[in-house]
């Protein structure tokens, strides 16, 4: 894990006062609202419905022990002692008092934390794939390449007025769990033998309102070259976005407005310049920031031990089944990468409260060398648990109702907070969370869905990146209703690609059954062992429409968005 | 309306590495000009640019004007940012580099950092605030854009 040396801290420590000092002008009076609006935003702090909403970042989804019990402390003295972990890997507290946000910060700082750029049009937290330096299929740890990426774009002095929000992801393995396909810049190392990091860059991806798949800008940029090639990208967009029309701003719109060849060429030009003044990163500082991400506390007996994992599942299968289901296998032998489950029956959706908060902080220090990470699924993990621990760890979350095995079927599902914190909201997410689990309550049947990623958003934001689920739901407003609609299809990984809209919206008392529609249909024509986005991809909408709409296609046609 | 002053910023290579400071210099010569059409060329050697003008394209090398005038319509159009280190990096831009229009205090220390020497603001500016505004942060994980030098350090 990166520890801050003296420049970060001061770095840190300047930017706290800074903030703090913006909150009391304006608390005086002595700044204007607008621009202490965008002031603010760039610092994470969002008005919302009921109270300021803080997004305190965990770059690339990182978090030492230390830093989850600073949260929990800050979601105790500050707010109603939850948080919210979000599908960009940080976390959200949704009742701070803006008099105490500077408190709050000063407080979070002493553990190497802010809320510095995680809003605002501005390059935000740099996403990454939650089993960075343990996944089986990786080529190469991407956290070192995040956390340069990190420096580089903190308060970078050009780039703190874009047109819109930029973000950027990371993906070192083969296996893109980092949807680098769907962001503003996404980089993936690519394989080959050298010694040196090559990266294929992708850019122009995102969702929101017109949702795009991104396009390779780049096939092989060495390494040494990432950030002068992501500053002539966003000095590009920065000159070129456009800054008319806030829906026409984000960078995917440049890019498809001149084509990504014309795009290449003003990038490509641009990076030219930029070499000739700044020759790019040296081999050395790229070794120190690898230095600070090599693992090397394995337990070399661990995998003698392993026998007693089979034994403790051969006696319990409540444990089995969630070994089975919230484990996986770890690059290092007698190993697991073990997922805690924000996903409970009748929790929100990535919300913890501080005392689970507290209670993971100390089973990473006993099991899994004080480190969390926070995936994108809105889950946390523990990275790095021997298989002589699980039945023990497993005890300890179940206590603390971090222990639903649900990972990856359907009610592991991603959701924004939607109309209950959220002010740009359409429609309520919560709500229809907390109805599917009620009907899909039942482990048997939700193994028997097997695979199926459904993703929830309150609007067209995407903030829960529906366009990405298998199955996606979207609120929309009708009529100062909530109404949902739903996309199949969708997937954000090595195969991705945006869902398809099924057909017309359906009232709040009719998605869950409309949901459930969609999962007889696939239960009906699937193939042995046929997982739901296949039986899709080989059908199409066609079978699934005809099983939710059928015959009163009309009555909810005349309803059509 | 009052007549906005101008503040030059001042490097104090001497002092703490990357602390600034500013004076008054002067005042502007017309009240809160927003140039609508730019690339005026006074006689005095004054270019007026605005945030959609591309470096590439001006009548003349950089380096033959005197000052160059970067004017911000709304203080969140980032462009001039843009231009200002384009011109300071790739075109060796030495002389005087000034932001105008609509500009706010928290914004004067990255505009100094990508290159600006002087800024042009409003009359009744606090200069007490201004100077801690612009002292706020003097750590950077970015070089800057030295004045004078043409080249990040
Ligand atoms: S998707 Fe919409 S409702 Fe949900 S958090 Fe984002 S902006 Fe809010």
């Amino acid at each position: 894990m990166y520890i801050y040396n003296e420049p970060d801290r001061a770095l840190l420590a300047q930017r706290t006062e800074q903030f703090a000092g913006q909150v009391n002008r304006y608390l005086a009076g002595e700044l204007a609202e607008d621009e202490f609006q965008q002031l603010r935003l760039r610092n994470g702090l969002y008005m919302e419905l009921n109270a300021p909403m803080l997004r305190v970042a965990i770059p690339y989804g990182l978090l030492s022990s230390g830093q989850l019990r600073a949260l929990a402390r800050v979601a105790r003295t500050y707010d109603r002692g939850y948080g919210h972990f979000t599908t960009r890997q940080n976390i959200q507290f949704n009742w701070p008092k803006l008099e105490q946000v500077p408190q709050l910060l000063a407080d979070l700082s002493q553990v190497e934390m802010h809320a510095i750029q995680t809003s605002g049009s501005v390059v935000r937290n740099i996403t990454s794939d939650p089993l960075a330096g343990v996944a089986a299929d990786e080529i190469e740890d991407p956290r070192p390449w995040c956390e340069l990426l990190r420096q580089w774009s903190t308060l970078h002095p050009e780039f703190n007025w874009l047109p819109r929000k930029f973000k950027i992801a990371v993906t070192g393995a083969r296996n893109d769990r980092a949807a680098v396909r769907f962001h503003d810049i996404g980089l993936q190392v690519v394989d080959e033998a050298g010694p040196n990091t090559v990266f294929r860059v992708w850019v122009g991806g995102g969702l929101g309102r017109s949702p795009f798949m991104g396009q390779v800008i780049h096939e092989r940029l060495p390494g040494t070259q990432l950030l002068n090639y992501v500053e002539a990208i966003l000095r590009i967009y920065n000159l070129e976005g456009r800054r008319d029309n806030k829906h026409k701003a984000r960078i995917k719109i440049l890019v498809n407005a001149l084509g990504i060849d014309v795009f290449k060429v003003k990038v490509d030009s641009e990076w030219a310049l930029i070499q000739k003044v700044q020759p790019g990163l040296s081999g050395e500082i790229v070794e120190q920031m690898r230095a600070h991400f090599v693992e090397s506390r394995y337990d070399p007996s661990a995998p003698g031990k392993s026998g007693r994992l089979t034994f403790d599942c051969d006696r319990n299968a409540d444990f089995a089944r969630w070994v089975a289901h919230n484990t996986t296998l770890h690059r290092v032998p007698g190993y697991r990468i073990i997922y805690a489950s924000l996903k409970a029956p009748g929790a929100a959706p990535g919300d913890l409260g501080a005392k689970g908060m507290e209670a993971l902080a100390g089973f990473a220090e006993r099991y899994s060398f004080g480190e969390i990470r926070v995936s994108h699924e809105q889950n946390l993990l523990l990275a790095h648990v021997r298989e002589a621990d699980l039945y023990d760890l497993w005890q300890g979350l179940r206590i603390h109702r971090l222990a639903t095995p649900n990972i990856g079927t359907l009610t592991d599902m991603i959701c924004c907070p939607g109309a209950d914190y959220c002010s740009l909201a359409h429609a309520s997410s919560l709500d229809v969370a907390s109805m599917i689990n009620q009907r899909f309550d039942d482990l048997d049947h939700l193994y028997d869905l097997g695979d199926i990623s459904l993703k929830m958003s309150g609007c067209i934001n995407a903030c829960g990146h529906h366009h990405l689920g298998h199955i996606g739901i979207l609120g929309v407003k009708k009529r100062d209703e909530h109404w949902y609609q739903l996309t199949l299809g969708g997937a954000p990984g090595n195969d991705g690609a945006i869902g398809k809209r099924l057909g017309p919206a359906f009232a709040a008392d009719e998605i869950v059954e409309a949901l459930e529609q969609v999962l007889r249909a696939y239960l009906a024509w699937r193939r042995p062992r046929e997982r739901f986005i296949d039986t899709w991809r080989r059908l199409g909408n066609t079978p699934f429409k005809e099983a939710v709409y059928g015959d009163t296609h009309h009555r909810t046609d005349t309803l059509a968005a | 309306m009052a007549i906005p002053i101008i503040v030059q910023i001042r490097w104090r290579p001497n002092a703490d590495e990357s602390s600034i400071g500013c004076s008054r210099i002067g005042q502007a010569v017309a009240p809160n000009k927003t140039w609508q059409s730019h690339r005026g060329c006074s006689d005095d050697g004054h270019l007026q640019l605005g945030a959609t003008d591309r470096v590439e394209d001006l009548p003349s090398t950089p380096g033959t004007y005197r000052v160059i005038e970067i004017d911000f319509s709304v203080f969140n159009d980032g462009r001039g940012y843009s231009l200002a280190r384009q011109l300071r990096t790739q075109y060796q831009y030495a002389g005087e580099l000034r932001a105008t229009g609509d500009i706010r205090i928290d914004q004067a220390d990255m505009l100094a950092r990508c290159g600006f020497d002087t800024l042009e603001l409003p009359a009744d500016t606090d200069m007490a605030q201004l100077e801690t505004a612009i002292n706020a942060i003097t750590v950077h994980y970015q070089a800057d854009v030295q004045l004078g030098s043409g080249s990040v350090s």
